[in-house]
């Protein structure tokens, strides 16, 4: 036996030898300092568990069956109408980009599924029973839906596990696509809907994954180097995935957006990579025709957040707004179209929410007071209304031209999001 | 109020309940700082910039179960940041250990803990931070990776070879020269 075989299983008390901790005679100090700080304002965080996949689409239309003939009993012809009426209403389906037909808001209301039909303004639970479902999202042609399911910890003090589920858009057929996940973070459809992407943790790190939908895979890991965060496919075809990765560079641990192949291979940098590894290139979020990515970062000197869009084809940055909000902008979203963004303008006890056209044509208009608290937002499919969540608060459906809000019926706390449907 | 709470409060801009945070975490963090840095100025201005960081940033902590992790890779950032800044200047002092509790024999404790110190002054700052982390502050090694932003098997490595170094260290003790040290290298 060596001499360092003895001293290695005693290396923790006799580093604690070493250093001696004490309380510093600093502390005060310290204290003092922080005191006189201001702290990031709460309402200028991104939320996270943020549902990327039904924020921006356009439409085809997809013709229904012609009458063959005129001839026909009575009878028949009702039955013949009501099964076209059936087959309709299981078979429409929107396309993943562009204005489409608002269909029901999903939320999710203590561990159920529930929905809220906006023309006749009924609420039904989709998924009921003892599991935790909650933050379901639409597949872009609305006829799925995935939604999270809390899982048992693998130990008492283990991570919160967390498995990623699809069913039919009634809430039918539901199955595990992933199994247990520690903390997902972010996940979206694909524009086909045959896969979807997410981030979890792996050995401590956010990971990028791409799961089949069809439950035949388990997540397959693409390998980025990086923590991988905000994870959303890149329109119109989804060839690649957009993501914000977080690395070691020659100057430290920085950030930036990049795009990988859901076939795995080195990732692509959108952007410069050298954002604040917390701060910077926050968000990101592709334009409908995948030309652009919204994206925001802090500046800790001027205390202010900026929401900026770079076009992708020529690296052209600008920043969006500003608005004269004290805390800056962001948590920027596309309309369906890609016509209209709306974001938020933080100040002093909350947030407001503006639009402002995406070619940059006017100025920003704003759509309510202050608001406080967590909230997400996104645009209905018909591109007419921005859904405000307010988690807990209630969630207003507001009127992008008149800016009229009206309620939903149950207070949520996660997330809503609304079907596309075929025009 | 339990750490939880407090966490959640000093996130809403509570002060003193991230006093109380701080009270309860500060000398391990500077203990720490000293290890990694092996300088008790260097120290002091890391643990400052790493409260005032997480006073700045607690608003964004979203689960308040991981602040102790979030504050040490604050710190492990910090001491990084520093001697970037610094552009490596040399740091090599004497640590005095004068408080510290002795238990088993006080000779051999002494003669182990002096030549640790010796031998922790060899290793580059990142294969230091990843003894500290492991060894002092006791967290595992995904953990470990997660505070220093590094890949578990690069944690690994860098563990593996540090001791591999401190045994050298240790073993060539009764002879005249010491061991050649890599230093600069990384995982």
């Amino acid at each position: 036996m060596t001499r360092f075989d003895r001293v290695e299983p005693r290396l923790p008390d006799l580093l604690t030898q070493l250093a001696a901790p004490s309380l510093p005679d600093y502390t005060d100090d310290v204290l003092a300092r922080t005191a006189g700080l201001r702290q990031r304002p709460r309402w200028t965080l991104l939320e996270r568990w943020l549902p990327m996949g039904v924020l921006a689409q356009r439409s085809v239309y997809i013709p229904r069956v012609p009458w063959r003939t005129v001839i026909v009993a009575a009878l028949l012809l009702v039955v013949l109408a009501a099964t076209l009426a059936w087959i309709g209403a299981q078979r429409r389906a929107a396309p993943p980009f562009g204005l489409a037909k608002n269909g029901l808001v999903m939320y999710a209301v203590d561990g159920d599924l529930r929905t809220w039909n906006p023309v006749d303004g009924s609420t039904a639970t989709i998924l009921s029973g003892p599991t935790n479902d909650f933050t379901g999202i639409f597949s872009r042609d609305g006829t799925k839906l995935a939604f999270l399911r809390g899982e048992p910890p693998s130990a008492p003090s283990g991570p919160e596990l967390i498995s990623i589920n699809v069913a039919n858009a009634d809430g039918s057929n539901p199955i595990d696509l992933t199994g247990p996940l520690d903390a997902p973070d972010q996940w979206d459809w694909s524009p086909a809907g045959d896969f979807i992407a997410v981030n979890s943790k792996i050995d401590g790190r956010f990971t990028l994954q791409v799961v089949p939908t069809d439950g035949s895979e388990r997540p397959r890991v693409l390998d980025t180097g990086m923590d991988v965060t905000f994870v959303s496919w890149l329109p119109p075809n989804g060839g690649e995935i957009v993501f914000r990765g977080v690395g070691t560079t020659p100057d430290g641990t920085r950030s930036g957006i990049f795009a990988i192949s859901p076939d795995g291979g080195t990732p692509r940098a959108l952007t410069s990579t050298d954002g604040d590894r917390d701060d910077g290139y926050q968000g990101p979020t592709p334009s409908p025709d995948g030309k652009h990515v919204l994206y925001q970062f802090w500046d800790p000197v001027a205390e202010r957040e900026h929401l900026r869009v770079l076009d992708l084809a020529t690296g052209v940055d600008k920043e969006v707004g500003p608005t004269g909000s004290r805390y800056g902008e962001g948590n920027g979203m596309y309309s369906p179209d890609g016509k209209v963004i709306a974001f938020r303008g933080y100040g002093d006890g909350g947030f407001q929410l503006f639009v402002v056209p995406a070619d940059g044509s006017a100025e920003p208009r704003a759509l309510t007071g202050f608001t406080d608290g967590d909230a997400w937002h996104e645009f209905s499919p018909d591109g007419t209304k921005v859904m405000l969540n307010r988690f807990g608060a209630g969630t207003l459906l507001i009127d992008v031209e008149t800016g009229e809000a009206e309620a939903l019926p149950d207070k949520v706390t996660e997330p809503g999001t609304w079907q596309r449907l075929a025009p | 109020m339990d750490q939880r709470e407090l966490v959640d409060r000093a996130g809403r801009g509570d002060h003193d309940a991230f006093a109380v945070l701080v009270r309860g975490s500060i000398a391990r963090l500077d203990a720490a700082a000293r290890l990694i840095l092996r300088d008790p100025e260097l120290a002091r201005d890391a643990v400052q910039e790493c409260l005032v960081r997480a006073w700045k940033s607690l608003p964004g902590l979203r689960d308040p179960e991981r602040f102790d992790a979030w504050l040490h890779r604050l710190l492990v950032h910090s001491c990084f940041d520093l001697l970037r800044h610094r552009r490596r200047r040399v740091i090599e002092v004497e640590l005095d250990p004068i408080d510290a509790p002795f238990t088993g024999d006080a000779s051999t404790d002494v003669a182990d803990r002096d030549e640790l110190d010796r031998v922790l002054q060899r290793l580059d700052p990142e294969w230091r931070a990843v003894v500290v982390v492991h060894y002092f502050l006791g967290l595992p090694l995904p953990e470990v990776a997660a505070v220093l932003g590094i890949p578990v098997g690069t944690a690994k490595s860098r563990l593996h070879r540090s001791l591999e170094v401190m045994r050298l260290a240790y073993d060539a003790e009764a002879t005249p020269e010491p061991a050649e040290l890599p230093r600069g290298q990384l995982a």
